[in-house]
């Protein structure tokens, strides 16, 4: 936890909400520049692909569903459909997930406790906003306690348009996925600069 | 058993503590007095039906508005003043039968007793109910709010309610700092 600045009278693990607020408060929040990265030297290519090669073929997503999209979204697992069978295989912990996958309407009750699942996924992350609530807010998105979009939480990688998508669309934003990953494009996530003379892993 | 054969079992029971009871849609449709609540409610679940079930509580808001006179009637528009109107559905598991409770509250900081010590479940229905219309539930155990976060400002249930009150985290013009160069 070094050079991790928790504000003052850190909450226990029974926080309330005023103080998650104000611990994700986007306007106060600058602890997340001083997290420290670790990097290392330059890979060369052959360590490259197949990295690239390991990590594009398994890309566990966190679960995160929300509403209706969660309905299809399980069906994507289930039998018929199967994405387990590229790899796709879903964690219940941010901890041993690649990829969050936002299923649903995001609250404003719900927003702090996303972007606090997102912060302690492993990087690289990678975020799939999958269907119209989580792109922009949808059908809510004139309501009092819709989030305009998942994207004012956290950086979205892939947008799935639909309301709510069909497994198939969820399966061409995995393979979206997988391309980027093989073209050795980042994801949007980091932002923060590796030290001179090291490298963030992709 | 149908209602208005639950109507008339109840009508002595219930009748001398100010309620009216009618028959609307099948069901019992109490109406009575705020301060009888309570009582109301003890009464329907150990009189003869044995009321066991409240299955939930909720308001309706109705401001202030002006009323125009019938056809035919002639005279100024009359002035309504608003109220709140909270509803009780009961259930009778053995005799299968329906009840509503309601009863009028003023707009103005609109007060009322729990029922969370005759019917436990109502705890948190009354905390919806005041997370969403601002209603005051008198003696209830916790009285917070349950569906909406706690900095929340105002009842959004309310038709005054104004969603410019609650000062938003997540907005395009405030976003997380590093998303906001990023989307």
């Amino acid at each position: 936890m070094d050079g991790i600045e928790l504000p003052q009278g850190s909450p226990g693990p029974r926080r309330r909400e005023v103080e998650l607020q104000e611990w994700y408060n986007p306007l106060a929040s600058a602890n997340l520049a001083k997290v420290p990265v670790v990097g290392r030297p330059v890979l060369n290519w052959a360590e490259r692909i197949i990295l690239s090669w390991a990590r594009r073929l398994s890309l566990w997503p966190i679960l995160f569903g929300l509403a209706c999209c969660a309905i299809e979204m399980m069906c994507a697992y289930a039998g018929r459909f199967d994405l387990d069978r590229f790899g796709v295989i879903p964690r219940a912990t941010p901890r041993q997930a690649d990829v969050m996958l936002v299923a649903g309407t995001v609250t404003h009750k719900m927003a702090p406790r996303l972007r606090l699942l997102y912060d302690q996924m492993p990087e690289p992350k990678y975020v799939i906003s999958m269907g119209s609530c989580a792109n922009c807010g949808g059908p809510f998105r004139d309501g009092y306690h819709v989030v305009r979009g998942v994207d004012l939480i956290i950086p979205v990688d892939i947008y799935v348009p639909g309301c709510p998508p069909r497994p198939e669309a969820l399966f061409q934003a995995f393979a979206m996925l997988r391309e980027k990953i093989k073209k050795g494009i980042p994801p949007v996530a980091p932002t923060r600069e590796a030290p001179p003379g090291e490298e963030i892993l992709f | 058993m149908t209602a208005s054969e639950a109507l008339d079992l109840l009508r002595p029971e219930i009748e001398p503590l100010g309620g009216q009871l009618a028959e609307e849609h099948g069901a019992l449709c109490i109406t009575c007095p705020d301060d009888r609540v309570p009582q109301v409610l003890r009464k329907l679940r150990d009189g003869p039906l044995a009321f066991d079930y409240l299955s939930f509580v909720t308001a309706e808001d109705y401001p202030p508005h002006t009323e125009e006179p019938a056809e035919g009637e002639g005279g100024a528009p009359r002035e309504v003043p608003g109220r709140i109107e909270l509803v009780y559905h009961l259930f009778s598991l053995e005799h299968r039968v329906q009840c509503f409770v309601r009863t009028a509250l003023a707009r103005e900081a609109p007060r009322i007793a729990t029922v969370s010590d005759i019917y436990p479940g109502a705890a948190w229905h009354e905390r919806e109910t005041y997370d969403l219309f601002g209603v005051v539930f008198v003696g209830h155990p916790d009285l917070r709010r349950i569906l909406l976060p706690d900095y929340w400002v105002g009842h959004p249930l309310r038709k005054d309610y104004d969603p410019s009150q609650t000062p938003l985290v997540y907005t395009p013009e405030k976003r997380w700092p590093e998303v906001a160069d990023k989307r």
